[in-house]
């Protein structure tokens, strides 16, 4: 191995190290890592939930949104399990959502000690809507 | 009309299985027949493709809503405009669309090469026919857009139409979204030709620069479509979507990026090994990197694996995808270890201070951005095959690794050209780099005295300042000694170098719109929004800026009903326009959506989104964001465009002999 | 209506298989050390174009410049002496086959004049021997 090659490699292990030195430091902080769950996954969490970013799926409840100034508060269900969210984020809520809609919602966000869900994100799937299944006739 | 349709699509599949079977026959026994056979199964399966594609259009068109593409994608209230390019709306539509592509592909490379690179050519038609084979297997059995309404009555099963069709997603109702997908899929599938040279080569054994010189426009184009195909998705994003951003490290904007990272450090290596022959393994594994990477990104979109914004809802193709995608790895990557001994490269690198190296760590950081983004964007699965928890990624993951290695890149754009092949001594490199960077450093301190205080913006800004220089100086400087030489005016020169090396300046040009798209990235460090309840007459501010709630307007169309602000936007108190965003109602889809305003100036862009009403109706939730420097992005991107299109230029050749062709 | 296009159909399909009843020729492959030779004395040149570019410009030294340019010179001039060298061999190797064909042909084709025939390196199209370019794809004939 001559010399040269020995600093091309070197420069490239310094590279590479700085790279994946990066990612794994992306990796530590909580806020860039968000763990999908479920409503009743989440509650089964139990207090555990509080430590991590959360990313709970689940449909919205009809008619419990309820709109104050700029504030938000609905709530999500799956089955028997319900989980009331707080939207504490800046960006505008999807399209897709309110009251009538059969929604099913994404909220990124964290637990809180009283139970409330803090969304930071909120995504509406809407999906069964274009792909939609056409298996009565509407004649 | 979708009998026809169907049995015409029907027909795509055994041609494309006579094509590939023909021309890999024609491979091995290198008869003049078999290959013309081949050949005019690639024209065929063109044909048939484009009169599917006909009859689809012609049912989309006239609405017949027995048709359930035709039903879900479309109404009778659409505009005309919107129902031809309801042809890639949907998810059946759109794997035509990318059928269809793969057909006009085979029939322009069959064509082009029609008496020429005999050799390669049986493999070349085979490749593209197996993808052809591939992707008609999923539009005839698997997708198919001429798949009728039926109802099941008991024990028969009934045709039936509708009245009126579901209608256009509201989302995709926007000029951005028509062209968006044609020129991704056009980038998508091209990227199936280099490599179809590429695995022709290594099945051949001809593994000189033949291939490479063949598809050298072909890997442009393709880069090119790509790039530009990004852009528009990007674009999409920022005026559809209605969060304030263009980018968000979407799986599905990753893997359309993917592609491109590769695609963009072949089209830098295969440098090298024009010059030096060496890298001819890794330029291999570009190509084939690129291909998979191109059906690993359609295939993102269309299975459901990861979810996102732009994604077709989950279409059960994802394992038909899966099994043809580890087919294709096996494939390549047996068949360069079976040649690896053939790729050994001609020369040595000679020293770390060159040209050369500087491509090669271009090529180490270009790879690992591809492997931080698949690895990001495949994060979720990962995780959950590992830990049993789903985990994503958010965008500050990879912000904080992308953002490095972007700057990185940039710098290497404006060190590289100035490095020569081979040496370049200490002296010269003081020469080159001392003003630039003296230049870049008084830049930073002037922006930092006008109060810029971010530390990668003021990094970014500096490369980017440093970069633009270099490229400036390229012209300019070359155009001097041609003046010099030939003694036309600077204007001529400057023209007839570029146009006699359209490669190096086209390419200079394309590095110029990158300098240029920066800016406009670094932007969103300096980003910052708003939100207000407003009722008529209200106002609230955002930085310098002051807005007017002026009135709360509802309005109606055949196609949606609409609620708008009007607002009145101030700087400084001195009125500049109005801005008015919307909320509209679609009736066929029953689907609300978002109708940004913006106020765009080269310095920065006022975005207002209406977000929500307040349950009494007299006031409105609006949003407004201020994004400095966004005109940059799509600046750079119109540049890149043009620049793309002047690399494809064939060189001038001036009449003095001794050229080295 | 549907005859008509039952019958185009049919006519494209005959169309598309007939070249597989034709009677068939094979093409040739090329000479591939000539090929890699042609690569490298395009690369040689190349590589002399952009030193002198990168020296006008002023990236790299005089003395630098001086001794890179010499290296290529002298490269090229190998590169040429062998693959005028293998050319020629290639050549040759030709005639001799063609020669020891030439007794078959003739048998199965008197009436054709000129009988060495050479080939084209570049498309495998038959040429008469004092061609200098060849008739098919114009490629100058080795």
């Amino acid at each position: 191995m001559n010399n040269n090659k020995l600093k091309f490699i070197i420069g490239s292990m310094v590279i590479v190290i700085a790279v994946i030195v990066l990612a794994v430091q992306g990796m530590q902080e909580d806020t860039t890592m968000s763990y999908s769950k479920s409503v009743s996954e989440v509650q089964m969490l139990g207090s555990r939930a509080q430590t991590m970013t959360l990313k709970v799926n689940g449909d919205l409840k009809k008619g419990s949104i309820i709109r104050n100034n700029l504030d938000l508060d609905f709530v999500i269900t799956e089955g028997n399990s319900e989980l009331k969210i707080h939207y504490i984020g800046k960006d505008p809520i999807p399209d897709t959502f309110n009251n009538d809609m059969d929604a099913e919602v994404i909220v990124s966000g964290k637990l809180q000690d009283d139970g409330i869900f803090h969304a930071e994100r909120i995504q509406a799937k809407c999906a069964s809507k274009y792909e939609a299944d056409y298996s009565s006739p509407e004649v | 009309m979708a009998d026809l349709g169907n049995i015409l699509l029907f027909f795509l599949f055994p041609v494309s299985v006579f094509t590939a079977l023909t021309a890999l026959a024609a491979g091995v026994t290198k008869r003049r027949g078999l290959l013309e056979a081949a050949r005019r199964g690639a024209y065929a399966a063109f044909a048939v493709t484009t009169l599917a594609v006909l009859s689809l259009e012609y049912l989309l068109v006239t609405s017949d809503f027995s048709i359930e593409y035709v039903a879900s994608n479309t109404n009778l209230a659409l505009p005309m405009f919107y129902k031809i390019v309801a042809l890639w709306a949907g998810h059946n539509g759109s794997l035509l669309l990318w059928t269809w592509i793969v057909t006009i592909f085979i029939a322009i490379v069959a064509f082009q090469n029609r008496r020429k690179n005999n050799d390669l050519m049986p493999y070349v038609l085979f490749v593209i026919a197996s993808t052809m084979v591939f992707f008609s297997i999923l539009s005839v059995f698997i997708a198919n857009p001429f798949q009728t309404l039926y109802q099941d009555l008991g024990n028969t099963l009934q045709e039936f139409a509708v009245q009126d069709g579901r209608g256009l997603n509201p989302l995709l109702q926007h000029p951005a979204m028509i062209i968006h997908p044609p020129i991704l899929f056009i980038g998508y599938v091209g990227s199936v030709v280099p490599f179809a040279f590429a695995i022709a080569a290594l099945i051949t054994g001809k593994l000189g620069a033949g291939w490479i010189h063949t598809t050298r426009r072909w890997a442009l184009t393709t880069w090119g479509f790509l790039a530009i195909g990004i852009v528009l998705g990007g674009k999409w994003a920022y005026v559809e979507l209605g969060w304030g951003g263009y980018w968000a490290w979407d799986p599905v904007e990753n893997a359309s990026l993917l592609p491109w990272l590769t695609s963009t450090a072949y089209l830098h290596s295969v440098m090298i090994q024009e010059r030096k022959g060496m890298l001819k393994i890794w330029n291999m594994a570009l190509v084939i990197a690129t291909y998979l990477l191109s059906i690993f990104g359609t295939f993102l979109t269309r299975s459901g694996v990861v979810s996102s914004v732009h994604a077709f809802a989950n279409s059960g193709l994802g394992p038909a995808f899966a099994i043809f995608l580890t087919m294709g790895l096996i494939f390549s990557v047996t068949l360069l270890l079976y040649r690896r001994k053939d790729l050994k490269p001609d020369e040595e690198m000679e020293s770390l201070v060159s040209r050369e190296s500087g491509f090669l760590f271009n090529n180490l950081l270009f790879l690992l951005a591809t492997i931080a983004v698949l690895w990001g964007t495949l994060f979720p699965v990962i995780s959950e095959l590992f830990t049993g928890d789903q985990i994503t990624v958010g965008p500050p993951w990879f912000n904080n690794i992308m953002i490095p290695i972007g700057l990185a890149l940039l710098l290497l754009t404006g060190a590289g050209p100035l490095l020569a092949w081979r040496h370049t001594s200490v002296e010269t490199l003081k020469r080159s780099f001392g003003w630039p960077i003296l230049g870049s450093l008084i830049f930073v301190i002037i922006l930092y005295a006008l109060g810029v205080r971010d530390g990668w913006a003021l990094g970014s800004f500096a490369i980017a300042f440093f970069v633009m220089w270099t490229i400036v100086v390229e012209f300019v400087k070359g155009a001097l000694i041609r003046m010099k030489n030939s003694g036309e005016n600077f204007l001529i020169a400057l023209f007839m170098l570029s146009r006699k090396n359209t490669r190096r300046y086209g390419g200079y040009l394309i590095h110029a719109a990158i300098v240029i798209m920066f800016v406009g990235f670094t932007g969103n460090a300096f980003n910052s929004e708003t939100r207000a309840e407003v009722g008529e007459g209200d106002s609230f501010d955002l930085g310098s800026y002051t807005f007017k709630a002026l009135s709360i307007v509802h309005g109606e169309t055949e196609n949606y009903s609409s609620d708008r602000l009007d607002m009145e936007l101030y700087r400084n108190d001195r009125f500049i326009t109005t801005i008015s965003p919307e909320k509209r109602f679609y009736f066929a889809s029953d689907q609300p959506s978002t109708e940004v305003d913006i106020y765009s100036t080269l310095r920065e862009d006022i975005y207002a989104v209406l977000s929500g009403m307040s349950n009494d109706g007299t006031k409105v939730i609006v949003q407004v964001y201020r994004n400095p420097l966004v005109s940059m992005v799509w600046i750079g991107a119109l540049i890149m465009v043009l620049g793309t299109l002047f690399a494809m230029l064939p060189n001038l050749r001036e009449s003095k002999g001794g050229s080295d062709q | 209506m549907s005859f008509l296009a039952y019958l185009t159909g049919m006519a494209f399909l005959i169309w598309i298989v007939l070249p597989l009843f034709k009677k068939d020729s094979t093409w040739v492959s090329l000479y591939m050390e000539v090929d890699e030779l042609a690569d490298k004395k395009q690369r040689v040149y190349g590589n002399i174009a952009d030193l002198e570019f990168d020296f006008a410009m002023g990236r790299l030294s005089e003395e630098d410049f001086k001794r890179i340019r010499q290296s290529f010179l002298s490269e090229a001039g190998r590169v040429i002496e062998r693959l005028e060298s293998q050319k020629s061999s290639a050549f040759m190797e030709r005639i001799q086959k063609d020669i020891s064909n030439l007794g078959k042909k003739q048998k199965a084709k008197k009436s054709k004049k000129g009988s060495t025939q050479v080939y084209c390196i570049e498309c495998g199209a038959e040429n008469l021997p004092e061609a200098k370019f060849c008739m098919k794809c114009g490629k100058e004939m080795r």
